[in-house]
């Protein structure tokens, strides 16, 4: 009977190392909660041009890291910006390294002071904005859904300090008027890669293998089946969301790699891979065969990824988490911040296309012309990913 | 229900058995490298941190040396040092063995964490061959399933059957589990029970080497943290439901990934059926075999208790 109780033990021990390890560091698990729904008319930061999009390069090198200030003594009071990471670090290739290089951007453009505060634990948090409060910043900005309540709290509690979050919309009218909420439209980013992915195939057959079946994750996937079918009415499209039970969420490439290879079996010759290392197992599953292409998420992943993947990899369909941060530090400068939920989208570069880079040459014009169209249309609003912000995209 | 006959006669079994087989692979070397470490007295729920460990190292050593072999051995000798180390603590300082193997898990993963942050790279490892025998792959039925895999999971299906010869037919397995069973009596037979479960466990360790090496120079050409995602703990439960009997463990972990694999065909085909509960039937066999409701399942008798049980150090 002991024997038995200690194995029972054992295997307790390691369900709660997995559920653990799981909190940790899931990339595109940010879930904003999906009853309070962004509101897209709050959208505050649309005026900035195209141009001022960052080059993907632009991601900051580990050694950049405690880059406190621009010149420490200009005369008029200089605008202090503070960045608190969830347990991820700043050079976590994802989230946290992206926001903190939209603060960096800012930093040059507008001369203002900034620091990043790595958060080691969970219970960090709080201690970690308490900082930034007594230190009088102008503009908080903490990353990712794990922050998300102690966010609020302190919101709540220095009424005066603004703040800002990035993928959380728990922000409604009700809200203090010093929280903001930066979040994105993914399906519009699957909707590119739709496009591109329904125009390339040769097999007609497409594929999908996701995440964590939750809000992120599933207005990439609606997107990116709309994409699809706006351009190829005809195509077969698969598609697998990662369960609960399979392994780690967001952390398990061989389960990744199984399912794309169900697909690539079934003829799938162009598979969108958002899912975080269960998705980049996916892209190092398609490398193994041949004419199968690959598409990533939320960074262009061309930077991050093995040698093998960026053979196959076409492209990534972006989420541009430093361009919301840079946004959200100019509408402080500009004396326009106020709070709500912001979604970032195709109109203020907050989603996008990455670059073709090695596979440029695969890329017919006639195609590039196509998605520069559907760019277009999302831009001027005659295209629609048919996603409504409202609703749980998961249903 | 329509669509779900419907997707029932669309599935390929064969392909699906074959990726099943695939996904076993480190939770059927976990699951032996258990037998090995449980049959002899120590409990080892470090093999998820050995395994991760040698997905790193093996790696890491793979693109080093432009060798996925060399790449190989130094993953297993990788998780033979961490198994060394469980052994130390657990056999010479007597440490509670699921508390020294949980720390073992804690340890690796941050420690490859670590490593994989300070020493960031794109490049990627050589794979391993992948095995595809021709003429026999091309047999109906069981072609695809045996005969197209990667090299570890050839290794796998004999590492199942060595490992039963070793446990129940040579003179090492009898002394291993009595060892585990009954080591006062073994001791008085003049089996020295230190030295043979110190052996043991540095065994578990070298499968789990095979086992880690199959994420990185097997399934993806990179290493990611965590990435072996519980497989360990799954070979664990595979273990403890095949009642720590090699053959049955290799069948027990395909129980647990054709679930897994069936769920990926229901939604490639739509079926409307809860593909999260799917993948959980495992483990509800699991519990219900733990607490003993469908036969019962008998670890040895003298697993977890350091020997000699009486000595103070």
């Amino acid at each position: 009977m002991n024997k038995r109780l200690s194995a029972m033990l054992g295997l307790a021990i390691g369900a709660s190392l997995l559920l653990s390890a799981c909190g940790a560091a899931t990339p595109t698990a940010v879930p904003p909660k999906p009853t309070e729904a962004p509101k897209p008319t709050a959208v505050p930061a649309t005026a900035v041009p195209p141009t001022a999009a960052p080059k993907p390069t632009d991601v900051p090198k580990p050694t950049a890291v405690p880059a406190t200030a621009v010149p420490p003594t200009a005369a008029p009071k200089k605008l202090k910006v503070g960045l608190v990471t969830d347990v991820g670090s700043l050079d976590d290739k994802s989230f946290n390294a992206s926001a903190w290089a939209g603060v960096q951007r800012a930093m040059k453009d507008f001369g203002i002071e900034a620091k990043a505060i790595e958060s080691k634990q969970p219970t960090d948090y709080q201690k970690n904005i308490g900082q930034f409060v007594n230190e009088k910043y102008d503009l908080i900005i903490t990353v990712g859904f794990l922050m998300g309540d102690d966010t609020a709290k302190a919101a709540g509690q220095y009424p005066d300090q603004k703040m800002a979050i990035v993928d959380v919309g728990y922000y409604d009218d009700k809200a203090p008027k010093n929280g903001m909420g930066l979040n994105f439209a993914e399906d519009q980013s699957g909707l590119l890669a739709g496009t591109l992915a329904g125009l390339m195939t040769k097999s007609n057959v497409l594929g999908g293998v996701y995440g964590l079946a939750i809000p992120p994750v599933c207005k990439f996937r609606k997107g990116y089946e709309a994409g699809i079918k706006s351009v190829n009415a005809n195509a077969k499209v698969f598609g697998v969301y990662q369960g609960p039970s399979d392994g780690t969420p967001f952390q398990n490439p061989a389960w990744g790699a199984a399912r794309a290879k169900d697909q690539i079996q079934q003829k799938a010759d162009v598979i969108f891979s958002a899912g975080g290392n269960t998705g980049n197992g996916g892209l190092e599953e398609i490398a193994k065969a041949t004419g199968v292409l690959g598409i990533g998420v939320d960074q262009d992943q061309f930077l991050t990824l093995s040698d093998n993947v960026k053979k196959i990899l076409l492209t990534s369909a972006m989420k541009r988490v430093d361009q919301a941060t840079y946004l959200a530090v100019k509408d402080v400068v500009d004396g326009k911040f106020k709070g709500g939920n912001v979604v970032f989208d195709i109109k203020n570069d907050g989603i996008g296309l990455a670059p073709y880079h090695d596979l440029d040459s695969k890329v017919s014009a006639d195609i590039k012309t196509k998605v520069d169209a559907a760019i277009k249309g999302l831009k001027d609003g005659t295209l629609k990913t048919g996603v409504d912000p409202a609703a749980d995209p998961c249903k | 229900m329509e669509q779900l006959i419907a997707a029932l006669g669309q599935i390929d079994y064969i392909f699906l058995i074959a990726v099943a087989l695939r996904a076993a692979t480190p939770i059927v070397f976990a699951a032996l490298g258990g037998i090995f470490s449980e049959r002899s007295g120590i409990v080892n729920i470090a093999l998820e941190g050995m395994m991760l460990t040698s997905a790193y190292v093996s790696f890491r050593i793979a693109v080093a040396a432009g060798s996925p072999w060399i790449g190989l051995l130094g993953g297993i000798v990788a998780a033979m040092l961490v198994a060394a180390l469980h052994a130390v603590v657990s056999i010479r300082y007597r440490t509670n063995q699921v508390v020294s193997g949980t720390v073992i898990n804690i340890f690796a993963a941050g420690i490859t964490g670590y490593l994989y942050r300070a020493f960031p790279t794109t490049e990627s490892a050589d794979y391993l061959p992948a095995v595809s025998i021709a003429g026999l792959k091309d047999l109906p039925l069981v072609g695809p399933i045996l005969f197209d895999q990667g090299f570890l999971t050839y290794v796998m299906v004999l590492a199942v059957f060595v490992t039963w010869l070793v446990i129940f037919k040579t003179k090492w397995g009898l002394r291993t589990r009595a060892v585990g069973e009954l080591p006062r009596a073994a001791d008085t037979a003049g089996i020295n029970v230190n030295r043979m479960r110190f052996y043991n466990v540095l065994i578990s360790g070298a499968l789990a080497g095979l086992g880690g090496a199959f994420f990185t120079l097997q399934t993806v050409s990179s290493f990611t943290p965590n990435m072996t995602s519980g497989q360990g703990f799954i070979g664990l439960a595979a273990m403890i439901f095949a009642n720590w009997n090699p053959i049955s463990a290799l069948f027990a972990s395909l129980l647990f990934t054709i679930p897994q694999a069936l769920a990926g065909q229901f939604q490639l085909y739509n079926v409307p059926l809860p593909y999260q509960l799917l993948s959980t039937l495992p483990y509800v066999l699991t519990i219900v075999t733990l607490a003993g409701f469908m036969r019962r399942s008998t670890p040895p008798a003298a697993e977890g208790i350091p020997y000699p049980e009486d000595a103070r150090t």
